[in-house]
């Protein structure tokens, strides 16, 4: 009876303090505290016992890989948006960038001089040259921006009006399988 | 009574040692510390109602994490193709480099150059209400233009219907405004719900 009182009062202290009940040697372990204890643990931790995991258990600092995502080819491998390219010389860096999966955008070297020209590298290497890349100009009027060309460590880009190449500031997106 | 009793905890306790880290315990006396051990190390070590512990290390590779279970999940593209080329003979397949979540892309059924439909793998969640669109397709020419002349695509129709599952794309020549047979790339987004 009394094993029970003492049972009764640790099962609630714990469960108003999530605390475990600590054992000390020589003296009697009660069922009850070892149960609370299990039940304490078995009632709150993660697995096998149904969808219990919330954004609060996930650390901050977890940075959970794509390819743990359910169809992680969904998930964007690149995006970047370039503000000022100016192909006054061939090889120069766009300025005003903002990226993620790619290194840099550089006025192409295939086309020293010539405006709405560009090179934008990836960080990483592609498996292949499968994927989707979408470009649009954000800047200037009436000029389009494209992919003219796919490779496995960068992308060849021009932007156009009707009269011809003009440098423009383009945002890139791409997705690839993995 | 008490020797059965740390028995039967004692072999409660050596089912669980599912880690190295655990204190193996076994029959005859329990000292309090060792269980006190095994406790603490499950406790402060598994994840859930404690604060944020999971880190990536704790997912499993094939874990598979459904994209609605994230916050923001609209932000995730619900399908998206590149496409090598099309060919103008009526509803032919379009050669597909790559996708995700899409179906199939054909020419039109009319056979008319620069129309292809894309069909995605299903309808989207709910239907595009006046003003609250709930798919947001974004399509991209590419490939070299010819001469100066810039090939514009771009997805014109969308899936309004809960039945429907189609995105229409259009490309077309920049200056002459003529339809033209072209590759192309496209990103669709949804509201999920």
């Amino acid at each position: 009876m009394k094993r029970a009182f003492i049972g009764c009062m640790l099962l609630s202290g714990l469960a108003w303090a999530g605390a475990l009940y600590r054992f000390r040697d020589g003296t009697p372990m009660a069922a009850a505290q070892v149960n609370a204890n299990l039940k304490h643990i078995h009632d709150n931790m993660v697995g096998q016992h149904g969808a219990r995991l919330v954004d609060g258990d996930v650390s901050a600092d977890a940075g959970i890989a794509h390819s743990k995502l359910r169809n992680q080819e969904k998930v964007p491998v690149a995006w970047g948006y370039f503000g000022t390219c100016i192909t006054t010389a061939a090889g120069t860096d766009c300025t005003n960038q903002n990226a993620q999966g790619l290194s840099n955008a550089e006025a192409s070297p295939g086309s020293a001089g010539a405006d709405g020209y560009y090179t934008v590298y990836f960080s990483s290497a592609r498996p292949n040259t499968n994927y989707a890349v979408i470009v649009t100009p954000t800047g200037g009027s009436y000029a389009v921006c494209y992919a003219t060309a796919k490779f496995t460590t960068y992308i060849e880009i021009s932007c156009q009006e009707v009269t011809g190449f003009v440098d423009r500031a383009f945002s890139v997106l791409v997705m690839d399988s993995p | 009574m008490k020797n059965r009793l740390f028995l039967i905890v004692a072999v409660l306790l050596a089912n669980l040692a599912i880690g190295s880290s655990l204190y193996s315990l076994t029959t005859g006396p329990l000292k309090a510390s060792y269980l006190n051990y095994n406790f603490d190390h499950l406790h402060n070590s598994m994840v859930g109602g404690h604060g944020g512990r999971l880190v990536n290390a704790d997912v499993n590779t094939d874990a598979g994490i459904s994209h609605h279970k994230l916050k923001d999940p609209q932000l995730v593209p619900k399908a998206w193709v590149s496409i090598d080329a099309c060919t103008t003979t009526a509803s032919a397949s379009c050669t597909v480099a790559d996708s995700s979540g899409v179906t199939s892309v054909t020419a039109d059924s009319s056979g008319n150059n620069g129309i292809y439909l894309v069909t995605l793998t299903r309808p989207p969640r709910r239907d595009n209400i006046s003003g609250s669109a709930s798919v947001a397709p974004i399509a991209t020419a590419w490939g070299a233009a010819t001469g100066t002349n810039a090939i514009v695509c771009r997805a014109l129709y969308f899936p309004n219907l809960y039945t429907e599952s189609t995105v229409e794309v259009r490309c077309w020549n920049q200056r002459t405004g003529t339809l033209t047979d072209w590759a192309f790339d496209l990103v669709v987004f949804e509201e999920d719900v």
